[in-house]
């Protein structure tokens, strides 16, 4: 009797593992061929799509991306300007976030206020002597650092039509003006990205005090003295010599900066990476256990093909995806479909003709960004958004570390990337993806780097291009990431107007 | 021996020209305008030589050739000269670089600063630009701003 029950127990442990395992297989390793996957197709039915959307933990995690695509699209800089004093906020620069934000929230619940006005009161201005004026007085500047088609930027605000798209067709650069204390009116000049026009709008705030305050009070924490290139009259060309010209809202501190230097440190480089790497697999639709794959003998190169694309991982943190033509790559699911889910490389879907919005590729990339490796909160969209809509859905996205309000530039040997994240999508259809996965840390004992001030550091940028005209668009301080593993000093670069390449001052003291 | 000993000095009193031409001199004359213009233009203060500014902190600007040297000198009027500036011990001497540009910040007095910015090329010319920034006071500003 004691045997039989023994026996009988062995037989249900022995059905439970078989279980257990077949679950495995089925659900965590997906062990299935690449081009029919049951549970795929099963998962992307409507009413499937639909049950998940309600579930909790799936709602929350629609909100994260939400969230996590607002940031993306906050403005590079706000000055806060009050007369002859002013404080610059950058995003990405932990030490004055809290400022940054308050200050940003305050400006996006007012803006918000002017985008879902269906007839705002407007002027025209023209010249850009107000503009001007309003940064020498008491206002908040705000620059996107990008143009945005204001359609789009309006939708990432939460609004999903606005009267503003009909009569500034782009944005970059707003300042709002409290104004003055009779009316219950604030200003908000806005400039048009495509060609410089000015336009006045009024919104109906009476809590000006709150702004006023927020002024006086962010304002006087200006230290160093800064001053716009208009007001030095450096945007304009002197009949003698020189043909350096600076873009008018350029800012320059006056005493030197001290920037914090950062360690560099690519995950993927040593050690076991063998679960990151199942990770990325997944992520593109490569079957970890079946795709065929070799490891290039110069650099170590992990490389992994199939029928559709190549996928390559080095060892500097760089991952680059390529399909073989337009149409074939990672069809780009939504972010309703489960995280760790690997995916086939062709999903079946019922709207495969419909072309899809910026919006809607936009989540989709990072809900990809996402699946290969964590998200970085430094990242911060870089590629300008003025295509509203498409025709054939082709959008080209990069993304860039910010870093102490720092961009990263990257400066990889074969200069194979020029940005941190590169994904070309085709209606939704992966077409390329570049991404450097790197780490930076601020280096130990917080020791601070004395740059030079920033006309020394024109200077040595003008001796190295030898040029005999430069149009200066941006002046900022940088860090530059070479892929191997290094401390990165910041150091001042400029961006010349029309150039998308951005020029360091390389005889700065290192 | 006279020979040598005559041409050791004539050698002495070339090289002794040669560092008095490089060098700023201590004082210039109130009438000193330099001996050619062209060297530099001055954008910040925007009118020369008179100009108002209601901010104590300023910052002199402009552009000129590379490798022109400039040098900052305040009126004295006990002595009825520009004296060189003189902060921390250092005069303010600077020399523009292959952009071009120059900026200054100064720090203002209430009320008239006859400042007066010494340009020197390599070739011993020399530009003065000569001007008076008259600081108003912040509170008349505050009450012009809150006016309007």
């Amino acid at each position: 009797m004691k045997k039989e029950k023994f026996k009988t127990l062995i037989l249900i442990l022995f059905i439970i593992s078989s279980l257990f395992l077949t679950k495995e297989i089925w659900f965590s390793e997906e062990l299935w061929s690449q081009d029919y996957n049951f549970f795929s197709k099963w998962q992307n039915t409507k009413w499937v799509q639909a049950v998940a959307k309600v579930l909790p933990w799936s709602a929350e995690d629609d909100e994260n991306d939400l969230e996590f695509i607002q940031k993306l699209s906050y403005p590079q800089k706000i000055v806060v300007n009050c007369g002859q004093f002013r404080t610059v906020y950058y995003y990405g620069n932990k030490q004055t976030q809290q400022s940054y934000e308050e200050i940003f929230n305050k400006f996006k619940g007012i803006f918000v206020k002017l985008l879902d006005d269906q007839d705002p009161r407007r002027q025209s201005v023209s010249g850009t002597d107000e503009w001007f004026n309003a940064l020498k007085g008491r206002s908040f500047y705000v620059d996107f650092g990008i143009g945005y088609n204001t359609k789009v930027l309006s939708e990432i605000f939460g609004v999903k039509e606005t009267a503003l798209a009909s009569q500034v067709g782009s944005i970059r650069q707003i300042i709002l003006l409290p104004m003055d204390t009779v009316s219950n009116d604030v200003t908000f000049l806005v400039k048009n990205y495509k060609d410089n026009s000015i336009t006045k709008f009024y919104v109906n705030y009476p809590d000006k005090s709150v702004l006023n305050d927020l002024l006086e009070q962010f304002a006087s924490e200006s230290t160093p003295q800064y001053a716009y290139a208009f007001k030095q009259s450096f945007d304009k060309r002197p009949g003698i010599i020189q043909a350096i010209t600076l873009n008018p809202e350029i800012l320059m501190p006056l005493s030197i900066f001290e920037g914090i230097p950062v360690k560099s440190h690519s995950p993927l480089s040593a050690g076991d990476i063998s679960s990151e790497e199942k990770k990325i697999l997944k992520a593109f639709g490569y079957n970890p256990n079946t795709s065929r794959n070799y490891t290039d003998n110069t650099d170590y190169t992990r490389v992994f093909v199939d029928n559709y694309s190549k996928l390559k991982i080095h060892h500097n943190g760089l991952i680059e995806y390529d399909a073989i033509e337009e149409g074939k790559g990672l069809r780009l699911p939504d972010s309703s479909v489960e995280e760790n889910r690997a995916l086939p490389t062709i999903q079946p879907t019922d709207d495969d003709d419909r072309v899809l919005t910026f919006n809607e590729t936009l989540q989709r990339v990072v809900f990809l960004i996402k699946k290969v490796w964590e998200i970085d909160p430094n990242l911060h969209i870089s590629s300008p958004v003025l295509e509203g809509q498409n025709s054939s859905g082709e959008y080209t996205f990069t993304f860039d570390y910010y870093i102490n309000g720092m961009p990263v530039l990257m400066r990889l040997p074969d200069n194979s990337v020029k940005h941190a994240v590169e994904v070309k999508v085709v209606n939704g259809t992966l077409m390329s993806f570049k991404e450097v996965i790197r780490e930076y840390t601020n280096k130990e004992n917080n020791g601070s780097k004395e740059s030079a001030l920033p006309i020394q550091a024109l200077d040595n940028i003008c001796k190295q291009l030898n040029q005999q005209e430069i149009k200066v668009e941006d002046i900022f301080m940088s860090y530059e990431e070479s892929g191997n593993e290094a401390i990165l000093n910041p150091r001042w670069s400029i961006r010349k107007e029309g150039d998308s390449e951005a020029y360091t001052d390389s005889l700065a003291k290192r | 021996m006279l020979k040598k000993v005559m041409q050791g000095i004539i050698v002495l009193c070339i090289l002794s020209l040669s560092f008095t031409t490089f060098a700023a001199p201590d004082t210039i004359g109130t009438y000193d305008q330099g001996t050619t213009t062209g060297l530099i233009v001055v954008s910040n203060p925007p009118s020369v030589p008179y100009s108002t500014t209601y901010e104590k902190n300023y910052i002199l600007s402009g552009w000129g050739q590379e490798g022109v040297n400039i040098c900052l000198y305040l009126y004295s009027p006990a002595e009825n000269v520009y004296k060189k500036l003189i902060i921390n011990g250092n005069s303010v001497e600077w020399q523009i670089g292959a952009s071009g540009l120059f900026m200054q910040p100064v720090t203002l007095s209430k009320g008239e600063n006859k400042i007066a910015i010494r340009a020197e090329d390599g070739y011993g010319n020399s530009q003065v630009i000569q001007m008076d920034i008259n600081l108003l006071s912040q509170s008349l500003l505050d009450k012009l701003l809150r006016a309007f």
